[in-house]
């Protein structure tokens, strides 16, 4: 009798630890998918890759702005620029120095951004957030700090106050 | 005798104990597992449509991240850790500033979306006629249809112009406009890809550290081959979603 139950509690034993070591390799298996070995130096890097030629021999490069996201791709080629309905082509001007893609700081709520102005108008719906750019603002870094300062906030409301007491908005 | 007993009234406990916790885990291992049905095509056509075209959206949104912005592995690539990455600014030159591939980037991959997934759309609409009339709806739809593909923030737009109408017994229901969203941080991840080809291909070089300060929500990460290639790897720190690309520019010639 002693022996059965003996034999019995060994069983239970032996099912509770395979439901457990299942149940756990269940666990950190979601873990373990994260971690993952990268070699510093591929052998793959080595491939030479002047095999591979683009399409076109003639290129005709200027600045593609896409008018509707309001971003500039300076060195862009005129054919795929115009291939979409969004590209606004500019012969020459590979470096995109033209008025459209001119950057100031956008004020976006309490985030600012270094975009063109076009990019900020289209910032401003897609968040549903009153913006102001600032073509003054001349580098990505002054105009960042400023998001990271209540400067932004503090600006904005000032503005909107004075916008509205001008209109005579209550 | 007695002291035995209680040892073994102890050990019967401790199992007692194990054995709820381990039903109690595998009852919420199996609730987990079991995947949410959606409801029936007659109650919610919308939700089932959903369902379906979202299903698709995923396919192709994975596969533009895995291709480096393409549905369709690019013929412009490099080969990186097994990997062929496709190149977003090329040039073959040596001392040149490289060529923005896909200028409109945007566009570029809505377009992708779109044309990868337009076919299925109608396959969706066709499983829903069948749905329907399995749960003894009449169905008619129209055979027009306009669709388009959005990149928003955070999302994958689909607007679906087709003309449904269903009937059961007295009930008649019409549908017209089908706008689905599809949860994804490609147009984020797409716009700094932009800012990033763009600053390489004006500077051959770009100040990804400070892209990072801007948007703390993203790992940026570069690595310069042998051959001067740049792989740029982005990764969305919530999602883990990730997209590598390639840049060749402004490379000097190694002395022989």
């Amino acid at each position: 009798m002693k022996k059965r139950t003996l034999k019995l509690l060994s069983y239970f034993e032996i099912i509770t630890l395979l439901i457990s070591i299942i149940a756990f390799a269940f666990i950190i298996g979601d873990l373990s998918k994260e971690i993952k070995i990268v070699s510093a130096l591929d052998i793959g890097d080595i491939i030479d890759v002047t095999s591979q030629i683009i399409p076109s021999q003639n290129l005709n490069l200027g600045c593609c702005f896409d008018k509707d996201e309001g971003l500039c791709d300076p060195n862009s080629e005129k054919a795929d620029c115009e291939n979409r309905t969004n590209g606004l082509f500019f012969k020459d001007k590979f470096l995109c120095d033209i008025s459209e893609c001119k950057q100031g700081c956008c004020i976006l709520g309490t985030e600012a951004q270094f975009v063109t102005e076009k990019r900020c108008t289209k910032l401003s719906q897609l968040y549903g957030l009153p913006s102001k750019w600032d073509v003054s603002i001349k580098d990505e870094i002054s105009c960042i700090s400023k998001s990271q300062t209540g400067e932004v906030e503090m600006q904005l409301i000032s503005s909107f106050i004075l916008t509205s007491h001008l209109e005579g908005k209550p | 005798m007695l002291e035995n007993k209680k040892g073994q009234l102890t050990i019967f406990i401790i199992i007692a104990v194990i054995i709820i916790a381990a039903i109690i885990f595998l009852f919420w291992f199996f609730n987990r597992m079991t995947p949410i049905t959606p409801p029936s095509a007659g109650e919610n056509p919308q939700v089932n449509i959903e369902h379906c075209i979202n299903s698709q959206v995923e396919k192709s949104v994975g596969k533009i991240m895995n291709n480096s912005g393409y549905v369709k592995k690019s013929n412009l690539t490099k080969n990186f850790d097994g990997k062929d990455i496709a190149y977003l600014c090329y040039t073959k030159s040596n001392y040149a500033r490289c060529i923005v591939i896909e200028p409109v980037l945007i566009e570029h991959i809505e377009t992708e979306i779109y044309n990868d997934i337009k076919n299925k759309i109608d396959e969706c609409f066709i499983n829903l006629k069948t749905d329907l009339e399995k749960e003894g709806y009449s169905v008619t739809i129209e055979s027009g249809m306009g669709f388009s593909i959005n990149l928003v923030p955070g999302d994958v737009e689909t607007i679906i112009n087709k003309k449904i109408t269903i009937t059961k017994a007295d009930e008649t229901r019409k549908f017209g406009e089908f706008k689905i969203n599809y949860h994804t941080p490609l147009y984020d991840m797409a716009i700094i890809i932009q800012n990033i080809v763009r600053q390489e291909s004006l500077y051959c070089n770009s100040e990804y550290t400070l892209i990072m300060r801007a948007n703390p929500w993203i790992e940026i990460d570069k690595f310069q081959t042998g051959d001067d290639v740049k792989i740029y790897t982005l990764k969305d720190i919530k999602t883990k979603k990730e997209i590598k690309f390639a840049i060749r520019g402004c490379v000097l010639n190694t002395p022989s």
